[in-house]
């Protein structure tokens, strides 16, 4: 019993000192730089960097963007996994082949996504080919890098890259709910639609509220997309932009008290969401 | 008694040490053979031309206009040949470049294809080789095609021959059969210089054509064909030459900057000598039988043990530096002090401390630029304090107020300015008047109003000695001259900078209706510029002056002005926006004291131009070190030929009044070129520099922001007709906003 505990433990030990190494001390040692001044010699402010943060407009405007980005990318991802899992379902063995061509773009590298976003989408790109002279719109082609219309395709690589995950997640929980439900419900006259709100969704819940969390969580990261496409300074300024800004100003204070704020942020809705799906679940 | 023996013993002791301290230093350098030759000075002086240098086993051999020998370990190389005796009119043959490797001195006449061999006495020229189409006939002059790195291996010479005249840096191995004359070509490709490392082998320094990457391999010796290759670069290596190799070790050796390495295995080794100059890829360097490296390089000839008990025991880091005249000058005044240079030049205060952080590199001086991040960097404490040095801070109190505070705070100074860059433009104002275009502008809208007269009258056709600009410009960077002059203008510490404002929109506006002019390149791959009908045109505007020719008072045909960019609205005051390069050190650096040595040796004898543009106090012109000796020599020539006229006979009259014709045509020329400084020019300058706006407070134009990268991206797109004015100019205020914001 002792030798197994052994064992285990240094099994453990290498997976663990990574933990150690690349998260808990850099957590503990980051907060410490975000009560300095940001000098080499590391001088203690106490909670001065957290309220300059705080006052900070283009950190407000970082906030509210990356809120927005995430609000408006995980339901579309939600809701658009949800409806394509339950297609996938009603094809059978034929789904697999779909299923998987969902996930390729999942499995692709960022950089070569990008650089391809940057060819569709750029002034004399496929895009506006499309609109401008295939169907003749006004004319006139659209900047897509900048400005309000930024937001096209961020979004659209957001949801194209992370869809298929979702979908995974989606169609195996799905599996798990029993036939007879829908038989009985369809017996009774329930609609398509209220099949899937009244019997699937209540079933599978907690698989639900994990792809809600994680397209949430991916959205909040949203950032590579924007800067490569939009640029540091772009109508999609977000918390990361903020932070790779300073960064880049040796502003570390500031990067390590935007992080650890924000860090509290999402720790409280966290809590809110997973009280609320505690206090919903179908057991 | 006792005890005044006793002091006279100590004092005895002390002078011996006093004494034997030099001597024993003496010896030391001498017992490691190390020489600077024929070095070049501060003020740019040389002792001694040279160009071609070998060795043949322990002895060097340098040519130039005189043909010296010489040894490690001896005082001074020794005369062998004259330059009269080399240029000897009665000799049809010359010695051009000197052909060592095995165990004779040998030379080549590069006009005629001539080898000669040493016999202890002069050359005797031994055989013509096969030299068909090497030499033309240009104006009365033979020009022969350049010819480098000439060495004999197993019998055989080597050289790279030009391919054709005007195929530079484009040489050919040629393999010359020394009983024959004849020769062959090897397959190698883009050679610069070439040495014998085995029996039927040649170790090659190369540079790829297309991508600037250098690489060193070994070749077969007979058909060229690459058989290995000790280093290639991944892209833009910097600059590699002095390429030797031992033959009895194999071991290849080459100078990486200042710095002698070895080269194998894919990769360049550590340093095992250092040189006070940079290599340059065209000159080979030479081994010699005790363990001697020799190279010449622009700053001199320089020989060095490769044994390591001779290395110098202190490496001075110097990071975004070269080999500068003051750098090389304060190298050979301390040679036991190693000075490594790399031209990593840091563009973000980010890329300065992974360096400061870095414990592998160890930077002890960086350069830094002042819209590089130098503020952050200084505020935050990552350069060290240099207060310590009476004489820096005395050097920085005597430069200009705004110079001196950006270093210069509470006390502490920050790092020594070294370089002042001016966005200040050379103009031929009386050119201007002359062909009707109304002198300096006064106005942005004046000089875009120049712009178009100058195309809509057909200008460059009518007066084609003249072209409108310096070489690369075309509208597009009209546009970055006009906004960068606008935020040098307008930017506030306190306030956002605004783009829309009606001058910006006049002159951008203005600028919309300029037709499209620039460079292109015809069929045969010459530049043909739409606002210039001759490539030899003096440009109107210069927009681009650089400090080492700021001061440039033109020649005969041009009479260049300084002048500021002008304004955006009549009636402004001038404006100069101003970069400013500082040498700052390493807090982690463990050599400050030789660091502070070595910025006080800068402060003293950094080049002059950037140290008058930096300091107001210094107000006498400066000569051209070359130019003095120049005139010196044209003067004492017209003195004798002066002489000779006196007591000439009739006959001769007439062919010395053509020899005195002649000197004095060359005293006006060399008086064209003779000041580095003028006066005329000075005083120009020191007129300008109450407009003087250092942009160490700009946001929009600092690299660590990212703001410089944001705004060109909008200018791109702007120019190239993505963008209309109104949406440029709205993106420019959004992003100038937010770039404000965030670093409040």
């Amino acid at each position: 019993m002792f030798t197994r505990k052994r064992m285990l433990a240094l099994f453990l030990l290498p997976g663990l000192a990574g933990l150690l190494v690349f998260y808990l001390i850099p957590f503990v040692y980051g907060f410490y730089f975000s009560v300095t001044d940001g000098t080499r010699l590391n001088e203690y402010v106490g909670f001065s960097n957290y309220l300059k943060v705080w006052q900070n407009p283009m950190f407000q405007q970082g906030l509210l963007t990356t809120m927005e980005l995430s609000l408006l990318c995980a339901p579309i991802i939600f809701v658009l996994a949800f409806a394509i899992a339950g297609m996938l379902r009603s094809l059978g063995q034929g789904s697999t082949f779909y299923r998987n061509a969902l996930l390729l773009p999942y499995l692709m590298p960022s950089s070569a996504m990008i650089l391809i976003w940057l060819l569709i989408f750029d002034y004399s790109g496929v895009f506006n080919q499309i609109l401008v002279e295939a169907l003749g719109l006004g004319g006139e082609r659209l900047i897509w890098t900048s400005g309000p219309l930024l937001r096209v395709p961020v979004i659209l690589l957001y949801v194209w890259k992370n869809l298929g995950f979702s979908v995974v997640i989606f169609t195996s929980a799905l599996q798990a709910v029993p036939q007879a439900y829908y038989e009985y419900a369809s017996l009774e006259g329930a609609s398509r639609v209220k099949q899937e709100l009244r019997i699937t969704l209540p079933l599978i819940s907690p698989t639900a509220f994990l792809v809600f969390v994680l397209a949430w969580i991916n959205a909040f990261k949203i950032f590579k997309e924007i800067y490569f496409i939009g640029g540091a300074y772009s109508d999609l300024y977000t918390l990361q932009h903020f932070m790779n800004n300073h960064f880049a100003r040796i502003n570390y204070q500031y990067v390590t008290t935007a992080a650890y704020s924000f860090a509290v942020i999402v720790l409280i809705l966290f809590g809110a969401l997973y009280w609320f799906e505690m206090r919903h679940r179908v057991e | 008694m006792n005890r005044i023996k006793t002091w006279c013993s100590i004092l005895l002791c002390v002078l011996l040490i006093c004494c034997a301290a030099p001597t024993v230093a003496l010896s030391a350098a001498a017992e490691s053979g190390n020489a600077d030759l024929f070095t070049r000075e501060v003020d740019g002086s040389s002792s001694e031309y040279v160009n071609s240098v070998v060795a043949v086993q322990d002895t060097l051999y340098m040519l130039g206009n005189a043909l010296f020998s010489y040894r490690p370990g001896n005082a001074e190389p020794q005369q062998l040949l004259t330059s009269e005796q080399i240029w000897d009119s009665e000799t049809i043959y010359q010695p051009q470049l000197l052909i060592g490797g095995e165990d004779t001195l040998f030379a080549l006449d590069t006009t005629h294809g001539m080898l000669g061999m040493w016999d202890g006495r002069r050359f005797d020229w031994i055989q013509q080789l096969d030299w068909a189409n090497m030499t033309r006939e240009v104006d009365e002059w033979t020009e022969s095609r350049s010819v480098q790195s000439p060495i004999m291996a197993d019998g055989w010479l080597y050289m790279l021959v030009m391919r054709n005249f005007d195929a530079w840096d484009d040489f050919a191995l040629h393999r010359y059969d020394i009983a024959t004359g004849e020769f062959t070509i090897l397959s190698t490709q883009d050679v610069l210089s070439i040495a014998s490392c085995a029996p039927g082998k040649l170790v090659a320094l190369r540079r790829d054509r297309v991508e600037w990457k250098p690489s060193i391999v070994v070749v077969d010796g007979v058909t060229g064909a690459v058989e290995r290759t000790l280093f290639e670069a991944d892209g833009y290596y910097g600059m590699l030459g002095g390429l030797a190799c031992d033959i009895e070790t194999g071991a290849v050796y080459v100078a990486k900057g200042n710095m002698v390495v070895t080269a194998e295995n894919g990769a360049l080794g550590e340093p095992v000598a250092y040189i006070n100059a940079d290599a340059s890829e065209r000159y080979p360097g030479v081994l010699l039988s005790t363990g001697h490296y020799a190279v010449y390089t622009y700053n001199g000839l320089f020989v060095r043990s490769l044994d390591p008990q001779h290395r110098p025991s202190t490496v001075l880091r110097l990071a975004g530096g070269y080999m500068d005249d003051a750098t090389s000058a304060f190298a050979r005044a301390n040679p036991d002090v190693a000075l490594q240079t790399t031209d990593d030049f840091m563009f973000t205060s980010q890329q300065v401390i992974e360096a400061l952080l870095s414990q592998e590199d160890n930077v002890d001086v960086f350069r830094v630029f002042s819209i590089a991040g130098f503020k952050g960097l200084r505020d935050k404490g990552y350069l060290a304090d240099l207060s310590a040095s009476p004489a820096l801070v005395a050097a920085v109190e005597a430069m200009y107020p705004a110079v001196g505070d950006a270093v210069l705070v509470d006390g502490k100074l920050y790092g020594l300015p070294s370089d002042l860059s001016l966005d200040l433009w050379q103009v031929e104002v009386d050119a201007l008047e002359q062909l009707g275009l109304g002198g300096m502008p006064a106005t942005m809208l004046d000089f875009l109003d120049v712009i178009e007269r100058w195309f809509d009258e057909d200008m460059a056709d009518d007066h084609p000695e003249w072209t409108l600009f310096d070489q690369w410009v075309n509208k597009e960077q009209i546009l970055y001259q006009l906004v960068m002059s606008y935020i040098g203008r307008y930017e506030q510490p306190h306030e956002p900078l605004q783009f829309d404002t009606p001058q910006l929109r006049a002159v951008l506006e203005r600028w919309e209706q300029l037709p499209d002019f620039g460079q292109s390149f015809d069929g045969g791959g010459t530049v043909v510029r739409s606002f210039s009908s001759s490539d030899d045109a003096i440009p109107l505007f210069n927009l681009s002056a650089y400090p080492f020719n700021r001061f440039y008072r033109g020649n005969a045909d041009s009479k260049p002005q300084m002048a500021p960019p002008p304004a955006f609205i009549q009636g402004e005051a001038p404006m100069v926006l101003c970069h400013l390069t500082v040498y700052a050190l390493n807090p982690n650096s463990t050599q400050e004291e030789v660091a502070l040595h070595y910025l006080e040796y800068q402060a003293e004898h950094g080049d002059p131009r950037s140290r008058y543009m930096l300091r107001p106090d210094l107000s006498e012109p400066v000569p051209e070190s070359y130019a003095i000796e120049s005139k010196r020599t044209a003067e004492q020539y017209l003195a004798e030929a002066l002489e000779k006229l006196d007591k000439a006979d009739e006959a001769d009259i007439k062919d010395i009044e053509a020899e005195i014709e002649s000197y004095q045509a060359w005293l006006d020329d060399i008086e064209r070129y003779y000041w580095m400084i003028p006066a005329e020019a000075l005083a120009e300058y020191r007129a300008l520099a109450p407009y003087f706006v250092l942009s160490i407070d700009s946001v929009m134009l600092n690299y660590d922001a990212g703001s410089v990268e944001e705004l060109f991206s909008d200018l791109q797109r702007y120019a190239q007709g993505q963008m209309r004015l109104d949406e440029m100019l709205r993106e420019l205020d959004k992003k100038s906003r937010m770039i404000f914001l965030e670093g409040q």
